[in-house]
Order: structure tokens, then sequence, then C-alpha cells
């Protein structure tokens, strides 16, 4: 962990240092519409149905919109993962279906004092709703489990502008031309989820399989966690003369929730994705 | 300009590679794939899952004491999986399965009683060569018309339609009672329990109560909770139903047979049922084997836990000097109660 949060330290300090204050300046009031696409990967272990730790290979999308304002910023959007978690053991392979939703509001507030012309910094605090469906067949009846979490997050974000000057150069040794300045924003996000409700099955997984007509979510319970995991996204974002913008992003994020239980569910994911920002105003 | 560049690319790359190694911390370990720690994960689920150790009176202690010592970190998986699969046994529960890629164990019906039906005297018989086949039930009529036989074979084929049941009702709405056929039934979806049973009841009936093994704990379970029925929109069938039922009746069909006791009109006759009125539990072991047993019970209208099997209202065990003679003295019995 020391190690974690002095490379972070180093890159943001060193960063903000190294950046160049001119013209290039974060805008007063604007908002963004996002969409984006990419790939995942990660793992899930449910203990309920496995002890065995399942590989992710998913498609990422997100819609979100972004709206600034000068003392803070406020963002809301849907994630939608689809894919597959498999897994290969000794003499046999698993293939299974997931599909998992993360909904997210978040306001984080500008630190004025600590920010400048061309780099800000921000805390704040998001909602965060994570539905995770997933159907293994070969657990039979327990085939289908299907968790639910919501996440109270503090939010930290850093945001950094720089330009990257014109320049000289040759067109296969012969054909000169000048670049444009090209203007880019990197960010860093992260999120620490203080207190998360989890609802998933609690000591067996009775599945869709129900003896209950009535009943949806059989064995079912809610359990409170604390300080259960840590998403971090890092972009960065070619700013286009018209405002929109150009994104390319590495998102990780783990969670470990009911911790030592016989419902201990971990995930992790890690996505790599481009994003299309249209500044709508 | 350059120095920023080079920053952010490092940055990238050293955020990329401390967050991938950094999610091994806030995981659990992955438990050592061997013989041994497969038997104790196997032995310590069902020693806290399973829902009828205590109904069954199995010291699954016991269990443990004599089968341990015959798994070492040396024994080949063929050897391991006879070992496990010995041990499964000993819950005597058809509900019960280890899978690996190369066989199946299984607590099969016949350990549990004979079949009480000759499906060639049943065909030739009662069935004769006209019946006719509506989804996955075979119908006809016997004693001249004034029953209706219906074999149901499996739960499992696919769900009930409403179409089938209306045209079933309708074709024998005039007789004077149904024989519904489930020896040797060994069950399937749960839902067609639901469905066949709407066709016979008039009002929102509760058929049975159910739990769910919430802890480790022999009586951690969920509180009981009312499983009910509502009776179908279209037609119903409101006479006499006689269901007949053996040993090979299992899991849904016992879910069927248990939910009789809550109807007036609907009696069972024949052999007592197989059981298997709990939900079986899919789960894996850490060598990737999958297994499934019991995680819940089920409680009749009478407060009666029939785990190992429903006993029907009249007993009666198929002839067989009847059966030599090509006579079914179980349908006979309950054709007899119809025309009482």
């Amino acid at each position: 962990m020391k190690k974690l949060c002095s490379i972070i330290l180093f890159c943001v300090v060193g960063l903000s240092l190294s950046s160049q204050e001119d013209i290039f300046t974060f805008p007063e009031k604007s908002s963004y519409i996002e969409t984006s696409a990419g790939f995942s990967t990660g793992k899930i272990h449910d203990r309920l149905t496995t002890p065995l730790f399942y590989n992710l290979t998913a498609a990422r999308i997100n819609l979100s919109r972004t709206i600034q304002r000068p003392k803070g910023i406020y963002n809301y959007g849907i994630d939608y993962y689809g894919g597959m978690y498999n897994l290969s053991t000794n003499d046999d392979f698993f293939i299974s279906s997931t599909q998992q939703f993360i909904f997210n509001f978040n306001y984080s507030r500008l630190l004025e004092e600590l920010s400048s012309v061309s780099y800000r910094y921000y805390i704040g605090s998001s909602l965060q709703n994570h539905s995770i469906i997933w159907v293994n067949e070969a657990f039979g009846n327990a085939a289908f489990t299907f968790s639910n979490i919501s996440n109270l997050n503090f939010d930290f974000k850093y945001k950094l502008l720089f330009i990257k000057a014109s320049k000289e150069k040759k067109l296969l040794w012969l054909i000169k031309y000048k670049t444009k300045d090209r203007k880019y924003r990197m960010d860093f996000d992260l999120s620490i989820p203080v207190i998360s409700g989890i609802y998933r099955p609690e000591f067996t997984n009775p599945g869709n399989a129900t003896l209950n007509n009535s009943a949806i979510f059989n064995g079912y319970k809610m359990n409170i966690g604390l300080f259960t995991g840590l998403q971090t996204d890092f972009s960065l974002n070619e700013v286009l003369s018209n405002g929109n913008m150009f994104r390319y992003g590495y998102r990780w994020q783990v969670g470990v929730y009911s911790k030592q239980k016989p419902s201990t569910l971990n995930v992790s994911y890690h996505s790599l994705y481009f994003s299309l920002i249209f500044k709508s105003k | 300009m350059k120095k920023n560049k080079y920053i952010i690319f490092l940055f990238l790359i050293a955020f990329a590679l401390v967050f991938n190694s950094c999610e091994k911390l806030f995981f659990e370990k992955e438990i050592e794939n061997n013989p041994v720690n497969n038997f104790e994960y196997l032995w310590n689920e069902i020693n806290q899952k399973y829902a009828f150790l205590d109904y069954k009176r199995i010291n699954w202690d016991s269990v443990y004491n004599v089968y341990r010592p015959l798994v070492n970190d040396d024994i080949s998986d063929d050897s391991l999986f006879n070992v496990l699969a010995a041990m499964l046994n000993e819950l005597r529960d058809g509900h019960v399965n280890l899978k690996s890629p190369f066989n199946i164990s299984r607590y099969d019906r016949f350990y549990v009683g004979r079949s009480n039906a000759d499906f060639d005297v049943i065909r030739i018989n009662y069935l004769k060569d006209n019946y006719m086949i509506t989804g996955y039930f075979k119908h006809n009529f016997i004693k001249d018309g004034q029953i209706g036989y219906i074999l149901y074979s499996s739960f499992s084929n696919s769900l009930i339609s409403d179409y089938e049941l209306d045209y079933l009702i309708n074709r024998y709405k005039d007789t004077k009672g149904l024989i519904i056929d489930i020896r040797q039934n060994g069950g399937g979806y749960v839902s067609n329990v639901f469905k066949l049973l709407s066709a016979f009841i008039e009002d929102n009936t509760k058929i049975y109560e159910t739990q769910i093994k919430t802890g480790p704990g022999k009586d951690d379970f969920s509180v009981l909770e009312e499983v009910k029925i509502k009776p179908r929109n279209g037609s119903k069938y409101l006479k006499k139903v006689f269901v007949l039922t053996d040993r090979g009746s299992y899991s849904a069909s016992s879910f069927f047979s248990v939910s009789t006791y809550a109807t007036e009109n609907i009696k069972l006759v024949g052999d007592t049922t197989g059981g298997g009125l709990g939900l079986p539990n899919g789960g894996q072991l850490p060598n990737g084997w999958t297994y499934r047993f019991s995680i819940t019970r089920t409680i009749a209208v009478n407060g009666e836990n029939y785990e190992n099997g429903v006993p029907p209202d009249y007993t009666v065990i198929l002839s067989e000097t009847d059966r030599q003679n090509g006579i079914d003295n179980v349908i006979e019995f309950a054709a007899a109660k119809i025309l009482e």
C-alpha cells in the first residue's frame, strides 16, 4: 500500500510541477456527454458456490453526463459490462455468462486553495449501484446469482491541462510540415467505497429453481460493509478546438464484499476504453 | 513538454502494474487443489449446508472418520471420486450428485424401492392403441368412458401449457373422475407442479411451507414461508382425482403428492413416493468438480416433513398375479374408488 501511495503522490506532484501554465484553461461552466466502449478483464470469486476464481472477458460500454460549474463537478452515468466468466481446470473448462450494470452519481467540489490555472483538485462523494448477474449452468439450481451492491464513496479527482507544442516534422524525410498545438487534459479519479449495502444470497444459493412460487429472491439478505474496495480511473483527453474530446483511459476496480463470510464475493475489473466526449454547453 | 509526455507514459505503466498486482492483496487466497483439501471442502459444505443431517439421523462426524483416512495427497482422481461419491451416498438422497469429467455419482431410484407399475400392462390394457399424446401427457378413457386416465412420466420435459390443460380438461369433463399416474416419474420443474395443481382447485390454496438453510447450525433455517397456488383462469376439473405414486415418484412428483394433502378432491394411491423434497443447491470443489445437495426443506400442511417419501392415502402394491394377467390393481383400485 505504501508503494502504491508513493507512486500516486510522485506522479501527481511531479506532473503538477512540470505542467505548462499558458492560455489553455478549464472552462468555468460547461457540460459534456460521454459515450465510451472498451474491453475488460477481471476476476470473480463467489464463495457461495465455488472456491475458485473465474476470469472475466467482457465488453464495457458507458454513457454519462458531466456538468462543470465554477465550484465543482456533477457527473452521472451508467456502465454496462456484458461478457463471460470462464475457468480452466486440469481436466475441464467452464464458461458462464455475466451482465452487469453500474449506476453512478457523483458530486465533487473544487479545492481552490490547492488548484491553479492548469491543474485542479476535487474531493467529493458518489452514490453507486452495482448489479451483477452471473449465470453458471455448471452449478445446476444455483446457476443464477444476482448480487446488488450500493456504495457511498469518497472521491478524489485530479485534472491537469497541458499543451503539446507545434513542431516541425518531415514526411518520409522529404516533405516538411508543421504540427498544430495539441491540447490535452489528464484525469485521475480515485473512489473509495466507505459504506456498502450488499444484497445477495446469505448462506446458500437456492437460485432460480424455486419451491416458492411467490418468492423472487429466496435466501437473500442485506449486509453492510465498510471500505469494501477501491476504484480508479486514469485517462488522457485530447481536447479539440470545438471543446469536444477524445478520451483514452484505463479503469481499475476491486471489491471485496462480506469478507470472511460464506457469502464472500470478490470482484475485480481492468478496463481499457475509448470515449467520445461531446461538449453540449 | 517532452518531460511531461514521458511522465504520463511512466505513470500509465506504473499505474497498471501496481494495481494489477494489488488486487491479490484484497482477495482471499485460493484453496490449494489437492485431494485432502477437496475432501475437506466437500465434507464441510455438507456439514454446514445440507438440510437433512438431523432429520435423517446421519452422524456426519462418523462419516468423516470412515472416509477421511482413505484420502491422501497421492490418491488418483478415480479413487478420490469413488471415495467422495461413497461419502455422498451416505446421505441417501437422489438430489445429491458429484460430477467430474469422467463420471457422475448418484443415489439411484432403485436404492429406494421397487417399481409399483408395469408400463407394458398400462399401454396394452389401459392406454390401448388409440391413446393420445398431448404435450407430455399420454391419456385415454378407461372403464367405458367413465374415467380419464393420464400418464405423466416426467415433470422435466417442458413447461405445461394452458392449451394442454384446457384440452385435457375439456376432453374428460364428462367423466366421473380422473386418474393421474406419476409412478416412476423422477421429477423436474416445480413450476409444472403449480401449473398442474391449479387445474384441480377452486380457491387459493396453501400447499406446503418451505425454508432454506441459513447458517451452519443444525437448526439454522429461515422462517417457514407459506407456498400458495391460485386456481387457473381456464377450465378446471373439480371432480374426484386419484394420483398414483410409487417409490420412483421423486422430487417434483413428491412435491405434487405432498401438495395434494391440501386438497379435498385429490387422493394418493399406491406406494410411498421416493421423497426428495429438498431443493438441490450446486457448487464446485477446488479441483473444479461440481456437486449438488439439498439446502431447503418442505413441511406439509399437516406439519410433517416427508423428505424420505410422501405416504399415499391408500396403500396399494402392484399384485404380481394381477400383473401377469394384464391387470394393474393400483389403477383398478383408484377406478373403483371413483365409481363408488
